[in-house]
Parts: C-alpha cells; structure tokens; sequence
C-alpha cells in the first residue's frame, strides 16, 4: 500500500532520514521502533508533507505522491495522530471531530461520528467540553478519533502510549488493533518496543535515519539486538 | 448626568465601532498568522476613498439620483469585495512568499505596503483633504439635551450586524471553524487536511471587507477624507485589539468601543485637540500592567 525507497529528509542543514525503505502491505499493522532523535517522528512528518523530503519515493497505492501538500495527502486517505496528541485545546470535543472531517462533503458524518463515539465511550460525555481540558489519556483518545473522522485508509500514529498510564496504555493498544481490524491499515511509531512488536504484523527498527533491521514482529522480539537495545533483556 | 456625558458616550460609541470593525481584522490576521498587519489601517483607508469612486461610478449611471439607503447599500456592495480583494492580493504576494521568514521581515514588509498604499491614493486623489457626498441626509433625534443622528444609528446597525455575521461566521462554518483551528495550531490543522494557505486568505478577505465597510463609514460620519487617516485610525484600532487581547475576537469589538469612549469623553471633558493621545496612553498602559489585554487570558507559548 505504502511503498518508500531511499528517503532522505531533515530541516534545515540536518538530514535525518538517510536512505530509509520501508514497505507497509495494506490492511497490516506495521510498527517502526527506535530511540529518541532515530528520525522517527521526522519520518511520518515527511509522509504527511510537513516535513520537506530531499529525495527517494514514496508510493502509496502505486502512484507517487512526493509533491503533494499536506491536505492533499490527507484526501488521499494518509492521516496522522502527530505525537503530542496536538488538539485544537480551545475548540470543543465536538468541534475538533468535526474538524477531523474537515475533508469530506458526504452525508455519513455524523453516522461516523457516532459510531466513534462507540469505539471511545470516554469521550461521549465531553462533546462541548474545550479539549485543553481533558487529560493526557483522554486527548489520545480524541485524537485517534479526529483522525478517524477523516475515513483514512493508511493510519499514522506517533507515539500514541507516551505519557500515558498503564491502564490507559492498554487501552490504546486494544483500540490499534479494533482499527486495524476495522481494514484501516497501521503504520506505528513507538518508544515501547515490545508493545509495538506484539501488535506488529511487520516491524522495522530504525537506528540514526537508517533501517536497521526488519522481520515480522514476531522475528523482531526473538532478535538477539532488539531484545539487547530495546527490550532491555 | 450632565448631557455632554451622554452626547460623548454616543459620539465616542460611533467611532468606537468603527475603531472596533478595523480591529476585528488586526486580530484575525494575528491569531491566525501571529503577524501584525500594519497595512491594514490603509485598507481601512483605501475604503473610504473606494467609497468615493463607488458613488462616483453609481452617479455616472444614476445621474438623477444621489442619496438614500439604495445608494448607501451600493456603494457598500461595491467597497467591500474590492478592500477584500485588495486584502487577498496583499497577503498572496506579499505576506506568503515570508511565511517562513523571521518575524520581523513580514512586518517591515508591512509598513512598506502601508506606505506604497498611502502613496498611491495620494498619486490618484492628491494630498488636500476629499470631501465625502452626504449619501444619507442626517437627522437628529433628541436624547434629552443630548442627540443621536439617524447617521449614527446607522453606523451603529451595520456594525453591530457585520460583527454578529463575523461571530456566526466564526463559530459555526466550516471555514470559520478552520481558522480557529489554524489559531489553536497550525501543523495539527494541516493533518486533519485544512488548506492552511486558503484559511490564511479568507482571513486578509473577511478583514478586507470589514476594514472596507469602516472606511466608507468614516467618510460618511465626517464628510472630509485623507490619504493620512489610515495611519492613525489604523493605529487606534490597532491598540483596540492589544486592549482587548490581540488575537481575541470579542475582546477586538470590546477595546473598539472602549477606546471610542474613551476618545469621546476625553474630547469633551478635557480638549477635543487632545483627543488622539488618550487611545495611545491606554495602549502604554495595557502594555506595561496586562500585555496580554483585557480578555486574553492566555499568552501560553507552545513548545
């Protein structure tokens, strides 16, 4: 479905992502883990056309989609839970929904939105609250719901279980893979790799803007290097 | 309650919605883009001086005619789509090549169109004082030993309803809902697919047209115009919006009136000569004892 070879990105002077290829098969969980500063957050900021990519392709449903804008990418059906969760903090529960599917003109919004509503009961008795207001877990929520708002097809999730308890961490997990059951495909970004690699049909570990190693989640969490650098076996 | 109270309560409240109908636009501009537009009290200007070429236009075509609320109604419907293309125009080609310039490459910027503006309307119409057609024959309506004129009434309707169209605008459209979003965060907008730069240009329009209909009210309520008059009513207006919290929609219409108020009370109890140094005492103080204004309560900067 997504299809990136040979991706060089940064800001500025730096270059971050140096040479990354990377497949994501649709209807898959696929799950990129690295450390902090590894060129994660960078990566899917250069697939949603935020971040400036200096060369290689990118292929989504085989057509190449290097020069489109941001909301473009967006109608395409490539939508990002950005880390940080990144709400609109002074508009409503509801509005930053309707804001979700700001892309689309079709009557199945407000079906749509009830049916998420659903999916994130939390968040049904906070539709008129301002979303500055909500705490940590229930802004991951709205999040994820506001980008499933839009009817995407290829789901990007930076960091989803940072700064979330345990409890709450679960949860998010549990609904990754309620989406991805739901046909929505996954590609995840995660600090905690043995989450990640459960949840992974596919897994690439990435290391200073480069693949490291690949395999299928399972291969991963039995690699003598992920369990050393990451699971901290 | 001595009747000069009153009579400079309604004259400082006119001008005030005036001041307040220019602001809306500063703060639009600025919690959208996080610019301070400086060309904006030339728009605002550019206005009062379209108004002119629009009666002008409408009495080509309607020599019989020449006043009446038909002729106010057209020479706003001509005003207000060319000051908010003029808005589009200025932030395409002037304000987005420097999206991602330093802060104050965009301002300078500003400044310049602001006197490229000025010159201009001076070039066409010349440096002297314009006087303004009376489109609408004043009436005065006696308030006790003060009074209101159907003028000022008027000046009062439009206002009060283009900034209640603005609200609704803002609060309920799509586009509207879009450009709070693009306030609140503007990388977050483009991930949910806003076109940040389409958001960005019907901000300059709406302001555009706003600013338009001020400067055709302008000239109304004092018959005379000036290729100087954008400067310092752009100013005033200017210290409305950081009163009121520059970003702050409510709180833009809010300082407007307030440094009508202010404005007309000062006239009338201290000296009328004086009378454009209080809005800029109260923009020194706001500075130096709440920045933020009076309504902006958040000056919260994200990492």
């Amino acid at each position: 479905m997504l299809e990136v070879s040979d991706l060089h990105s940064g800001y500025g002077r730096i270059e971050i992502l140096k040479g990354l290829t990377v497949n994501v098969p649709a209807g898959k969980i696929v799950s990129l883990i690295g450390s902090n500063g590894a060129g994660k957050t960078t990566f899917l900021m250069t697939l949603s056309a935020l971040v400036k990519m200096r060369s290689g392709t990118i292929r989504f449903e085989g057509k190449s989609i290097e020069k489109l804008p941001p909301d473009l990418i967006v109608r395409l059906g490539i939508v990002q839970v950005p880390e940080g969760r990144r709400m609109f903090h002074r508009l409503t529960v509801e509005e930053n929904l309707d804001l979700g599917a700001y892309t689309r003109r079709d009557r199945e919004i407000s079906r749509d939105r009830q049916e998420l509503l659903q999916l994130f009961p939390i968040l049904k008795d906070r539709l008129k609250y301002p979303a500055g207001h909500l705490s940590g877990g229930e802004q991951q929520m709205l999040a994820m719901a506001r980008a499933l708002m839009a009817r995407p097809r290829l789901l990007l999730l930076d960091e989803p279980s940072l700064g979330l308890a345990p409890k709450m961490m679960e949860v998010v997990f549990s609904l990754i893979r309620k989406i991805n059951q739901k046909g929505i495909t996954v590609l995840l970004v995660e600090q905690n790799a043995w989450r990640a690699l459960a949840l992974a049909d596919y897994a690439y570990v990435i290391e200073s803007g480069q693949i490291r190693l690949k395999g299928t989640g399972k291969e991963l969490l039995s690699s003598a290097v992920v369990k050393h650098s990451y699971l901290g076996e | 309650m001595s009747f000069i109270f009153l009579q400079q309560i309604i004259n400082g409240l006119t001008i005030g919605m005036i001041y307040a109908l220019i602001a809306l636009g500063y703060t639009m501009v600025y919690g959208i883009a996080q610019l301070i537009n400086f060309a904006h009290g030339e728009i605002f200007m550019v206005g009062a001086y379209l108004g002119l070429v629009g009666y002008s236009l409408l009495k080509l075509l309607f020599p019989a005619g020449g006043h009446g609320p038909l002729w106010v109604a057209g020479v706003f419907i001509f005003v207000m789509p060319c000051t908010a293309f003029l808005g589009v125009l200025i932030e395409r080609f002037a304000y987005r090549p420097l999206r991602n310039a330093p802060r104050l490459a965009p301002l300078i910027t500003a400044i310049g169109i602001s006197f490229l503006l000025q010159n201009v309307v001076m070039l066409i119409f010349g440096p002297s004082d314009k006087s303004f057609p009376a489109i609408l024959t004043v009436k005065n309506y006696p308030l006790g030993r003060a009074a209101v004129t159907n003028l000022q009434l008027f000046i009062a309707c439009v206002s009060i309803a283009l900034m209640f169209g603005l609200h609704f605008f803002v609060k309920k459209t799509r586009t509207g809902k879009a450009m709070r979003a693009l306030a609140d965060d503007r990388e977050a907008a483009s991930l949910v697919g806003i076109n940040t730069d389409r958001v960005m240009s019907w901000a300059f329009l709406i302001g555009s047209a706003l600013a338009g209909a001020g400067g055709v009210m302008f000239g109304m309520y004092y018959n005379t115009i000036n290729f100087h008059d954008g400067y310092l009513a752009g100013l005033k207006a200017f210290t409305a919006a950081v009163l009121g919290g520059i970003g702050n929609i409510p709180g833009a219409m809010f300082g407007g009136l307030l440094i009508g108020i202010l404005e007309g009370l000062g006239a009338g109890y201290i000296s009328s000569s004086w009378k454009n140094v209080f809005a800029f005492h109260v923009l020194i103080l706001i500075l130096l004892l709440r920045p933020s204004g009076l309504l902006g309560a958040r000056v919260v900067k994200k990492a």
